[in-house]
């Protein structure tokens, strides 16, 4: 039986996991509908999201597991954004080739501890390099030193939620604008398997899983020229200033233990401006076209699991790392719904 | 096993009291308390939007460890601040016990000892049980003594700096000059030799985050520093020699001739 034939799968949750799946799968064959209370995306974490995948830069925060899958997405990232940008015939914007680490004179300790651990982690020494900042990105020449991390980079992710759903449509996949509280209860009972990509939205059928706060700021910059992410190291937080087509630019992000999603704070805007400011005084007339807050959805470990369901399999807990590990993590689902069908199939003959 | 310690009349057995905060995962941080064997847990609400309860899930997590808690005004900057969110994890957390911290300064987190002060006594007032974080100032130290508190928290250094004691001779003071108050060095501390010399200066306690949560093993770190306080109490407890100038062999000396002994 081809997958054609079966019933449809049905995505619940249409952010970056769903639309991910959904493409994957629709291109193997497989039938399928996506199920969302807002099918524009605008709501989920992966869009919210800066976007940059950065395996190193994870690595040294939490896991160096992060560094080695991460380095393999990135390859997987390379050849899927070929094909939509081929397929959808848009353009997604995304640079690889690297992003740049730099400290303020006061942060000089964090910049050597930085140094010391990317040796501690054992991270190949192909992939960073000491560089005099304006090197790799010449409006930078007032910072004293910089670490070039090489097998890192961003996808423009708005762009890439317009190219999912361009790309789904063509193939066939169908979408459904509705609030699935309960999947038992909500959904059509001729779909074949239920795939729950809901990230918080999934917060009462798994206990365990958590909201993390973020905030995000995004501000339109014609005087800064900037190519690749930086990366500013700050005793408490990660932030980092993420380049986007016609001199837009992505900071980002603090994190919280909170699942407060209310707008961002007056503190948290003041220190992302201040970082912003103090990396490139260009930015001082920019408009901020917004601020927004969001929750990464994340279980205890920070880190994302597939795990069985009475209807299918359930996808979450992508945390901060939703770009940095979904390709693997979408390439084993497809793995085990093709199994789990086929199985299916073996009984019912 | 080492002696117990009193904070306002409970007994705990680890003199070691270990934050929440910067832990790569919770997972990784409930790992680190449990290897450090810390009997008090500090947790900061300030950011965590307590008014809407938006660390719920965390907290949870923390108070499944079924530890004693000790909530903090970390980011508060003015004693209405600070006594607002005592009262809030009050009712939070059940508990009237609070790590004062009022900052003065941004840049080093130092605190600011008047507004300190000024929270203090309306806490103490309102029955919290305070344990002020506050410098190593000895007129400070004494005047949060003289308000009520039976724990004062020195610094070490400044918050994460991991400087370890800029002034171990202004702690010796405090030490000598409050026999009674529990003291705990709180802030500052980077590796376990520093814990280490604090408990050998006689302090009855050491808090910590950054250097367990910001280790590259945050559990082995965490097991590094339960070591060193335990070993500086023992140090202390068992009454070290003096330090002197000249060598003293532990071995006799008899038989050996003059001029080889006034060498040595």
């Amino acid at each position: 039986m081809s997958h054609s034939q079966h019933k449809p799968i049905a995505i619940v949750g249409a952010g970056l996991m769903g639309r991910l799946l959904a493409w994957r799968l629709l291109r193997q064959g497989y039938k399928v509908t996506l199920f969302d209370k807002d099918l524009s995306g605008r709501q989920s974490a992966g869009f919210i999201a800066a976007a940059m995948i950065s395996p190193i830069s994870e690595a040294m925060a939490a896991d160096i597991g992060l560094y080695h899958e991460g380095k393999k997405n990135l390859s997987i990232w390379q050849q899927w954004l070929t094909e939509l940008n081929q397929v959808a015939k848009q353009s997604i914007d995304f640079q690889f080739d690297g992003s740049l680490v730099v400290s303020h004179p006061q942060d000089k300790a964090l910049f050597d501890r930085f140094t010391l651990k990317l040796n501690q982690l054992a991270i190949d020494t192909v992939d960073f390099a000491h560089c005099r900042p304006e090197t790799r990105e010449p409006e930078l020449a007032h910072f004293a030193e910089a670490i070039e991390l090489l097998p890192e980079g961003y996808i423009d992710n708005v762009a890439l939620f317009s190219a999912l759903k361009t790309v789904i449509d063509t193939l066939g996949g169908q979408w459904v604008e509705q609030c699935i509280d309960n999947t038992k209860e909500a959904l059509p009972s001729d779909c074949s398997m239920v795939i729950d990509c809901r990230g918080m939205g999934a917060k009462k059928a798994l206990p365990a899983l958590r909201g993390v706060r973020g905030e995000i700021l995004r501000v339109h910059a014609p005087e800064v020229t900037l190519h690749r992410p930086i990366r500013f190291l700050h005793p408490r937080y990660q932030l980092y200033i993420v380049p986007r087509p016609k001199s837009e630019y992505v900071i980002g992000a603090t994190q919280l233990e909170s699942e407060d999603t209310r707008q961002m704070t007056v503190r948290s805007a003041l220190e992302l401006l201040s970082a912003l400011y103090s990396l490139h005084t260009g930015f001082a007339e920019a408009e901020i076209i917004s601020f927004s807050a969001g929750l990464r959805p994340a279980f205890l470990d920070n880190l994302p699991k597939i795990q069985e369901t009475s209807q299918g399999l359930s996808l979450n807990g992508f945390f901060r790392h939703g770009y940095l590990l979904s390709p693997m993590f979408i390439e084993q689902t497809i793995q085990r719904i093709s199994a789990t069908l086929l199985k299916t199939e073996l009984t019912a003959c | 096993m080492i002696d117990p310690v009193n904070f306002y009349g409970e007994t705990i057995n680890s003199r070691l009291l270990i934050g929440t905060a910067l832990y790569p995962s919770p997972q990784i941080m409930l790992d680190a308390i449990h290897a450090s064997g810390s009997d008090i847990i500090t947790l900061s609400l300030r950011r965590q939007s307590p008014k809407t309860q938006g660390g719920n899930h965390f907290w949870q997590t923390i108070k499944g460890l079924g530890k004693y808690l000790l909530p903090n005004t970390a980011g508060c900057h003015t004693a209405k601040e600070a006594i607002t969110l005592a009262e809030m994890s009050r009712e939070l957390f059940q508990t009237d016990w609070i790590k004062l911290e009022v900052i003065g300064d941004d840049y080093n987190l130092q605190p600011d000892p008047f507004a300190t002060l000024e929270a203090t006594k309306v806490l103490l007032n309102e029955g919290f049980k305070v344990f002020p974080y506050c410098t190593d100032d000895l007129v400070f130290c004494q005047k949060l003594f003289d308000a009520g508190c039976e724990v004062i928290m020195p610094w070490g250094s400044p918050i994460g700096t991991g400087k370890g004691l800029m002034n171990p001779y202004t702690l010796e003071t405090i030490r000598h000059r409050l026999p009674q108050a529990t003291l705990v060095v709180d802030a500052g501390l980077g590796i376990p030799s520093h814990a280490m010399q604090a408990m050998e200066l006689g302090f009855d306690a050491i808090l910590l985050n950054t250097a367990v949560a910001k280790a590259n093993d945050p559990v082995m770190m965490a097991n590094a520093f339960r070591s060193a306080v335990e070993g500086g109490r023992l140090a202390y407890l068992s009454g070290a020699m003096e330090e002197q100038n000249r060598a003293n062999p532990s071995t006799t000396v008899l038989g050996t001739p003059f001029w080889q002994q006034t060498q040595s």
